[in-house]
């Protein structure tokens, strides 16, 4: 009888497990260093500098904390590509000598829509296609081709904070609508489409995501902490 | 004297036909994974609602309830509002979501709906869009998404299986259900007005549907301050119904005085919303969304009726509630007709009672 109750009890777990998608993921949180701001917009890396934006300014920081750089700057969310550099900003996207590569205008403004957050892979952009100020349903990630190809990738979840792909899957960072939350993080096949997990992280209101060398980086405009993510830790 | 005045207890009593059967189906077309989530959570909170204004407050017997959700296993909120302990249930999910499901669970439904009976039918939250791109059949992988060219051009997505269902092929599905008396349906996506419209649509004159948007419209959710996410239509359509909204506060969607919601006034109620950034679209035939109720048993009761106002249902009671000079009620009935209490019908006044 104690081995069926074993069964069942083993049966129910994985169940439980099964269904329950958002996974208690033990992650190991190092800050890495602080900034006097809570207006971050996005975050990238080139090499060995981390470039955090916020509403006004673009800072370049290099790998031990220290602010090298620190400049006005418009609304942009930049992505490197090696020695290449793209840039997103009002629907346009643009290489690093300011060439336009797409212009989305035609197809997101007719409905109101922005584009938030950029990421690439070979000959494909991502980016966060949002309503606003509506929360429609149609917000989606859209995957973007050269030729101003666009179609949808998937639909959105939460309040998207992030984007980062490595060719082969999508990182999605977002947050819940209730405040001062710890942040989500869903990670796509790229081919399919299919969503391969969903975590919730030990950062509170996260924007901005990359992976480096299998760690994540963000930032909590709640604390202002700059912080690297290591999955499996404590 | 002009008035004839009627203090009377249980002074009618009519019982018609085989008394119906009042089923209902509810889909919410992707699996909640954690809380407080845009485009997510909706997927619980909002189906949690409508099962729980169907079966507490409408009527219905649990076992005529089908619902289909995610994996078929209850989402496990965090929030207590949204808890099956709330009302110390069980699992409420009979199915899954996934097509092939369905499919053949729909036309189990239908072997055993009668011509007799009532069905209602609500596509609680889920993801819409056109696909005029492509002339792949159903099912098929989502991913190339896109507006709708035409009112015929709707496809629905089941999000958490990246399925996408042709508007044709969710209207066979629906349609494996042929026998019914009336047949009440709700539908909360992007573009839900194709189904009202075009050669493709879920019309006739035993239906009414109501849908979150035009065909050519996007729907939003809808942040109820102090509580948490909800798809718009479904914030305004269930609390109108269940006469108050998830945190408690009186909701009166009611338009002519007789306290009880039609499905004109469902949809008029979504219609002028100020919370609404779509427009909801109503599908009938004729002159039959003022007439019919999800809740086929109406009691107006400590009501005073001064309006003309028509009413088919299956059971109908007055429950010390009066007519105001001037009023016309006309009441087609399937069932039974009551009148319990006291009641007040003055000269001048027009009550038909029709089997």
């Amino acid at each position: 009888m104690r081995k069926i109750n074993h069964f069942i009890l083993f049966a129910g777990l994985c169940l439980f497990s099964l269904v329950t998608m958002a996974q208690d993921v033990n992650y190991e949180k190092q800050i890495l260093f602080n900034l006097p701001t809570k207006n971050v917009e996005g975050i990238c890396s080139n090499k060995d500098d981390i470039y955090i934006r916020t509403v006004d300014s673009l800072y370049v920081i290099s790998k031990n904390g220290k602010i090298k750089d620190k400049k006005p700057t418009t609304n942009k969310y930049l992505v490197f590509e090696g020695a290449k550099s793209y840039s997103l900003e009002k629907n346009i996207i643009t290489d690093g000598d300011n060439k336009i590569i797409i212009d989305l205008t035609e197809n997101i403004e007719k409905g109101e829509k922005v584009t938030k957050y950029l990421a690439k892979a070979g000959d494909s952009f991502y980016t966060c296609v949002l309503d606003t100020p509506n929360m429609s349903y149609s917000s989606n990630i859209a995957k973007v081709i050269y030729g101003n190809e666009i179609s949808m990738f998937c639909y959105i979840v939460g309040i998207p904070a992030g984007l980062y792909c490595d060719g082969d899957f999508l990182w999605y960072l977002y947050n819940k609508s209730a405040k001062n939350k710890n942040g989500m993080l869903r990670i796509y096949d790229l081919k399919s489409g299919n969503l391969i997990s969903e975590d919730e992280i030990p950062v509170i209101n996260p924007v901005g995501i990359y992976v480096k060398d299998n760690q994540l980086f963000t930032y909590s405009n709640f604390s202002g902490e700059f912080v690297q993510l290591t999955k499996g830790g404590k | 004297m002009k008035r004839i005045i009627f203090f009377i207890i249980c002074i009618f009593f009519l019982k018609l036909n085989a008394k119906a059967v009042d089923y209902a189906i509810l889909v919410s077309a992707g699996n909640a994974t954690t809380d407080d989530v845009f485009s997510n959570s909706e997927y619980w909170y909002d189906l949690f609602l409508a099962y729980e204004d169907l079966v507490l407050n409408e009527g219905y017997d649990p076992a005529n309830v089908f619902v289909f959700y995610g994996n078929g296993t209850s989402f496990n909120s965090t929030r207590a509002r949204y808890q099956l302990a709330l009302h110390g249930w069980g699992n409420i999910v009979d199915f899954d979501n996934a097509y092939n499901t369905l499919n053949t669970q729909f036309a189990n439904i239908g072997a055993i709906v009668t011509n007799n009976d009532n069905l209602h039918i609500r596509w609680v939250v889920g993801h819409g869009w056109g696909n005029s791109a492509t002339t792949v059949t159903t099912p098929s992988t989502a991913g190339t998404g896109r507006d709708p060219i035409n009112v015929d051009d709707y496809w629905v997505l089941l999000q958490n299986r990246n399925l996408c269902v042709r508007e044709t092929e969710i209207i066979r599905i629906v349609n494996q259900i042929p026998n019914y008396k009336r047949r009440k349906i709700v539908w909360m996506t992007c573009h839900s007005g194709c189904l009202t419209g075009g050669t493709n649509n879920m019309n006739n004159d035993r239906s009414v549907i109501i849908t979150a948007s035009r065909w050519n419209q996007v729907s939003s959710a809808y942040n109820l301050p102090g509580e948490t996410i909800h798809a718009q239509l479904n914030y305004i359509v269930t609390s109108a119904l269940f006469g108050e909204d998830p945190l408690g506060t009186a909701f009166n969607s009611d338009n002519n005085g007789d306290n009880v919601i039609n499905m004109w006034e469902l949809w008029n109620e979504a219609d002028i919303n100020a919370i609404m950034t779509s427009d909801p679209q109503l599908g009938n035939n004729g002159n039959l969304a003022n007439r019919i109720y999800i809740d086929e048993h109406l009691v107006i009761e400590n009501t005073n009726i001064n309006n003309d106002i028509q009413y088919l249902v299956d059971d109908y009671e007055f429950l010390n509630s009066s007519l105001q000079n001037g009023s016309d009620v006309e009441v087609d009935i399937d069932n039974g007709f009551e009148i319990n209490g006291t009641f007040n019908a003055p000269v001048g006044t027009t009550l038909n009672i029709h089997p």
